[in-house]
């Protein structure tokens, strides 16, 4: 279960990651435990989400700006709903870029606050090649929709 | 002031815990179980703990051992001293009006 606490955020797991470690080492694992490591990790990303600054803007604040943005750019689309009813292919394209995107700008921002700003530049990290991918994967998806619409 | 959270309860176990004597996560765990018979999950003890550090009753003890041992600061005295006397007013109240006393 040792797995676990590589899910706790960075500075969290540096400060308490080997204490907790020794606990769980003397605990051993239940279903009970699991469940409560769970909730933990949940509320240390809590408290790091909201207590994190990133040039003096909360992370928090940033993830909701751009889901808003997100639901804004989906907003434009729907005005053109009947063409996209009858292109329904060009529908799923469209979200498909969209959950994309989304997933993307979530994973490059967890790789910012696990592993610092130097390191979410590159591809070092397994995250900044999932967000990396999924960027590309944006990228074809939105071509897909705008030749469909056109 | 701690936030009002599910880890108040447990924050308040863990400097009773603490003003007895000196103890690491595990001992705190241990203490817990064998004092209320409550089985606190490490996940639960580190949230608290985390955040009473943050907001200063608890100090880390410095040590070799992975196991690392807590004190109770003055500010952490101060604190655990006025919860237990709002606690004490709350009980005495609810058993006056029980009719208990």
């Amino acid at each position: 279960m040792k797995w676990l606490v590589y899910l706790y955020p960075k500075s969290w797991r540096k400060r308490y990651g080997d204490e907790l470690i020794e606990v769980l080492r003397q605990t051993g694992c239940s279903f009970r435990i699991l469940l409560d490591l769970l909730s933990g990790i949940i509320d240390a990303w809590n408290i790091e989400l909201t207590e994190k600054d990133l040039y003096g803007y909360r992370i928090s604040q940033i993830v909701v700006v751009v889901a808003l943005f997100n639901a804004l750019i989906l907003l434009k689309f729907i005005p053109l709903k009947e063409v996209i009813l009858v292109e329904q292919i060009a529908t799923a394209a469209v979200l498909i870029a969209m959950i994309c995107l989304a997933l993307s700008i979530g994973a490059f921002f967890m790789s910012l606050v696990r592993f610092g700003i130097k390191d979410c530049f590159s591809l070092k990290t397994k995250l900044n090649k999932i967000s990396f991918g999924l960027m590309g994967a944006y990228a074809v998806f939105m071509a897909t929709f705008i030749i469909l619409i056109n | 002031m701690a936030k009002k959270s599910k880890f108040l309860e447990p924050s308040l176990f863990i400097l009773i815990s603490l003003a007895e004597k000196n103890r690491h996560g595990y001992g705190i765990m241990e203490d817990i179980e064998k004092t209320y018979d409550i089985k606190l999950g490490p996940g639960t003890l580190y949230g608290a703990i985390s955040r009473l550090e943050k907001a200063g009753y608890i100090n880390v003890m410095e040590s070799q051992d992975r196991k690392k041992p807590y004190n109770l600061t003055k500010e952490g005295q101060l604190y655990l001293t006025e919860q237990i006397r709002d606690i004490q007013k709350v009980t005495s109240i609810g058993l006056k009006r029980l009719g208990l006393v």
